[in-house]
């Protein structure tokens, strides 16, 4: 799940100074989900825009702004999100930034977004992935040094481990104070102790693109 | 000179960590001048706990010419694997050959916290390009017409825990090519000696002494400096006004038979002289 929270009213308003029409859209899935542009948000907006004197010329919610085709097949029914001085859009950055490819008028971006999550429990949310393009996870015992760690250490823990907290938030365990355990407990401790080697980072260049067909990838 | 050279030649080295100036060239260089007094071997830190200042390796170029041995301090931090190449290749240009690896503090915990944190090198891959460049080699394969060598450092912090986990660490830094080590400021001989024991590592243990001058700065440096503790007990023999050089000469006469050499921090001249005089 893609976790982004929604942006200070006051940037909001920031925004829209100037303005007097404004659409907004939401997304169904991952901003429903973590309360930042669900329909419920979207009717919060809705209303600080009001109070500050704007015209809200209309709602959508797309089950999933990030599905190019289903965001465009939507807006084809509301003709007054293109007569608006401006869209703003409630989904992570991907739905954003297919709405402003899609229309032809201002698109403001609603949120921030943070991270892709694992839901650990009903409104708590915890990154585990940076989606880097090269998964280390076999040898790291399934912790990613990039993500888990805040210095991305690839040969660690860092001297600023304490009592297996990290130093950059004590509150957190260390992720090699956890990789070491698991590797214990899996009996391939050999795989942490063989220095690793640096990252190849040529499957992060952005913006990154792929098409599979037929289940395979034909372009990369 | 390899300061594993001066080492193995003397038997013991003393060395200090200076910081390089932000705009005060000369002031910095009546520090050193001051220093070199007292020290052959002298760190030059890298953009402490990421501040910005002149490069480690500039304030190095700076303190040769009062005839030091400049250990450079480099992290990866705030440069990726080509800028620490170009690093090395320009501290060799300049006639540095002792460098100290270190993967840096976070940048959330330093100077500017909303800047990037780069970390595309940490320690061990860093003392791995040392080596490459020693073989004559550039990562990726490059050859180079002639050897880099260096002596290269890293780091120990005798108080991360858990300790078999830092313990692990260390080896995997002797195992890439790590020809000494320098530790963070020892507080409790005891304690410290007990880690060597149980570390057994194969290259000379540099230990750092920090002389803590009163309770106050006890306390800021046990809250502040990253992982290190400060016993109950020191800070007890503070409040009850014992001299501190004292007690710091007292630390290092039980750890000195069991290390390679004292790297100071944070001290004044008066008081590197003050203790090295009294321990010898």
């Amino acid at each position: 799940m893609i976790i982004s929270r929604m942006k200070p009213v006051s940037e909001l308003l920031d925004y829209v100074a100037g303005e007097e029409k404004i659409f907004l859209i939401g997304c169904g899935i991952c901003a429903t989900y973590c309360a930042s542009g669900g329909k419920r948000e979207l009717m919060f907006v809705k209303k600080v825009l009001e109070d500050a004197g704007k015209t809200v010329t209309g709602m959508l919610v797309v089950e999933g702004v990030c599905v190019v085709g289903r965001t465009k097949k939507h807006l084809e029914y509301y003709p007054e999100a293109y007569n608006s001085d401006s869209i703003m859009v409630f989904s992570c950055g991907t739905g954003i930034s297919v709405v402003a490819d899609l229309v032809p008028v201002k698109v403001h971006p609603g949120t921030d977004t943070l991270f892709s999550g694992a839901i650990v429990a009903p409104g708590v949310f915890e990154e585990k992935c940076s989606m880097c393009g090269k998964c280390e996870l076999e040898w790291s015992q399934g912790v990613c040094p990039h993500t888990i760690c805040p210095k991305g250490i690839f040969n660690g823990p860092c001297g600023g481990v304490h009592d297996g907290k990290c130093e950059v938030n004590s509150e957190r365990d260390c992720a090699w104070a956890v990789m070491y355990e698991r590797a214990k407990r899996n009996g391939c401790l050999d795989e942490l102790e063989r220095p690793r080697e640096f990252k190849d980072w040529r499957d992060n260049i952005k913006p990154r693109r792929i098409v599979v067909r037929s289940g395979k990838i034909v372009h990369h | 000179m390899y300061i594993t050279d001066y080492i193995e030649k003397h038997g013991f080295v003393y060395t200090v960590e200076l910081t390089p100036p932000v705009v005060f060239r000369e002031k910095f260089e009546k520090k050193v001048q001051k220093f070199s007094k007292l020290f052959k071997f002298m760190n030059f830190t890298d953009f402490q706990r990421g501040t910005v200042k002149v490069t480690s390796l500039v304030a190095a170029i700076i303190a040769k010419d009062y005839g030091v041995e400049p250990v450079i301090q480099l992290t990866g931090r705030d440069r990726n694997r080509i800028a620490i190449q170009g690093e090395l290749l320009s501290a060799y240009a300049m006639g540095i050959e002792n460098v100290l690896c270190l993967t840096g503090d976070h940048t959330s915990l330093g100077g500017d916290d909303q800047a990037k944190y780069v970390g595309d090198v940490d320690s061990v891959q860093m003392l791995k390009l040392v080596e490459l460049l020693s073989c004559g080699e550039l990562y990726g394969g490059k050859k180079l017409r002639k050897k880099v060598e260096f002596c290269a450092g890293a780091a120990l912090n005798h108080y991360s825990e858990p300790r078999e986990l830092n313990i692990f660490k260390l080896h995997q830094k002797e195992r890439v090519g790590a020809r000494f080590f320098q530790t963070q400021p020892v507080f409790d001989a005891e304690e410290f000696l007990k880690f060597l024991e149980e570390a057994k590592l194969k290259v000379p243990v540099i230990a750092g002494i920090m002389p803590v001058r009163n309770l106050k700065m006890a306390e800021f440096l046990d809250k502040n400096l990253s992982g290190v503790k400060i016993p109950e007990q020191l800070m007890e023999r503070l409040s009850n006004g014992e001299d501190y050089l004292d007690i710091f000469v007292e630390i290092l006469r039980v750890i000195k038979p069991h290390i390679a050499g004292v790297h100071f921090m944070m001290a004044k001249y008066d008081e590197v002289a003050y203790i090295v005089d009294k321990v010898g």
